[in-house]
């Protein structure tokens, strides 16, 4: 249906490629980006290897999960890093432990602030889990051990 | 009221500053505007000849800053229109024989008499440029549906917008065919106002009457494309004027066809 039609109005049989008109549209969006920031896709690279280096000093983060990208919303430059953050697993692991005592939420609030402050009281939290089924353990924490022992002091 | 300033440029040449100044200023002149169109491209002027007024030029905008004659006797009278004027460029001249502050002098002596001032700007970012939007209000960029005019656009917006005093600039595309935008061979006025985030004020058809104007002298004003810069110098007015996105009714066969079946439908 849609092949009979595109024929006739010109349309490329092939729709699965970009039309010259998006082709057009994405080329320029990223030309601009880097015109626009004078941050060129290998200075954005450097500071993604770099953002996420920073990242795995305070918790698990996967590389290839990471996005770091330019976007113009409006005129403005935005410099966007999505970093998803593998033990959110373990903060809820830890949120739905029977254990604590009732008054747990707050306390859990806080301690997920310090935790973000301080890198000390994330050992603890492993430990912690370490007593309970390691399920979550073994998804989350190993891998990001692995990385750091192959490249680190190892 | 004093007269608005709005300076055409595009950073790119030849994508329709100059028809764009001249037709509208002529479309201007009909809303019964009183109108100066000043050709800012010192050395290689040519918004006198679009216009058709290039065998009446005496005096040019260097002679005005030099002191040879006054503003008045370098206003050149358009044939048709009444209210129009030219300041023409100087053609033995270059860039560096303007100056911002000059070209600021000489608007503001034009601006108590008129309702518009148009500055037709030359291409690129140096000088000429920087003389041509020194004294604007408002800023027409031109860009066509093409990825290098609206990148160098992209570019001019960013300058324009870090001028001391930021001014408002509006968005004309020039050269739209609405056929390439329907299969897909072209950027849509869409894609590009998405691009570049500016307010939009005219999707100018693809027209050869525009060429015929130019090379007549004689402004093609019953033609899809003026009709167009008309649109535009209504909006430029605060009218409220819908955008004829494309006229492809008339193109495609599926409309064609849609619109046979239409009608059996009835």
């Amino acid at each position: 249906m849609t092949n009979f039609f595109d024929r006739f109005t010109g349309r490329k049989p092939n729709d699965d490629e970009a039309s010259p008109a998006q082709s057009a549209k994405e080329r320029l969006k990223l030309v601009l980006t880097t015109d626009r920031t004078q941050i060129s896709p290998e200075d954005l690279r450097k500071m993604q290897a770099e953002i996420v280096e920073v990242v795995q000093r305070y918790t698990n983060i996967d590389d290839f999960d990471v996005d770091v990208s330019l976007e113009l919303r409006d005129r403005e430059n935005f410099l966007v890093a999505n970093v998803p953050l593998k033990n959110a697993t373990h903060n809820n692991a830890h949120r739905a432990r029977p254990t604590q005592p009732t008054v747990d939420e707050p306390v859990i609030e806080e301690s997920v602030d310090a935790y973000e402050d301080e890198p000390e009281p994330y050992a603890s939290q492993e430990a912690h889990d370490d007593t309970e089924p390691n399920r979550a353990e073994a998804k989350g924490a190993p891998t990001g051990f692995h990385l750091d022992d192959d490249e680190g002091t190892d | 009221m004093p007269a608005r300033v709005i300076t055409v440029t595009s950073g790119k040449g030849g994508v329709g500053k100059t028809t764009t100044t001249a037709n509208l200023s002529v479309a201007l002149a009909m809303l019964d505007k009183k109108v100066v169109a000043i050709d800012a491209d010192i050395g290689l002027r040519n918004l006198d000849i679009i216009m058709g007024l290039e065998n009446r030029i005496v005096y040019d905008l260097i002679d005005v800053v030099e002191g040879r004659c006054r503003l008045s006797q370098a206003l050149v009278k358009h044939k048709q229109h009444a209210t129009l004027f030219l300041l023409p460029a100087a053609q033995t001249r270059d860039k560096s024989a303007l100056t911002p502050d000059q070209m600021l002098a000489v608007v503001e002596e034009l601006k108590p008499s008129y309702d518009f001032i148009l500055i037709d700007s030359p291409a690129g970012i140096e000088r000429g440029f920087q003389n041509a939007v020194a004294p604007a209000n408002e800023a027409l960029v031109v860009t066509n549906p093409e990825v290098s005019s609206v990148r160098d656009a992209d570019r001019i917006i960013g300058l324009i917008e870090a001028k001391d005093q930021p001014i408002r600039s509006h968005l004309v595309i020039n050269r739209m065919k609405p056929h390439m935008v329907k299969r897909g061979d072209m950027l849509s006025a869409d894609d590009v106002v998405e691009i570049l985030s500016i307010k939009l004020i005219g999707i100018v058809p693809d027209d050869e009457s525009v060429l015929v104007g130019g090379n007549t002298g004689i402004t093609q004003v019953d033609s899809k494309a003026f009709n167009e810069f008309l649109n535009i110098a209504r909006r430029l007015n605060g009218e409220s004027i819908p955008f004829a996105q494309a006229s492809t009714e008339s193109d495609g066969l599926l409309s064609r066809l849609a619109k046979v079946f239409g009608g059996n439908s009835n």
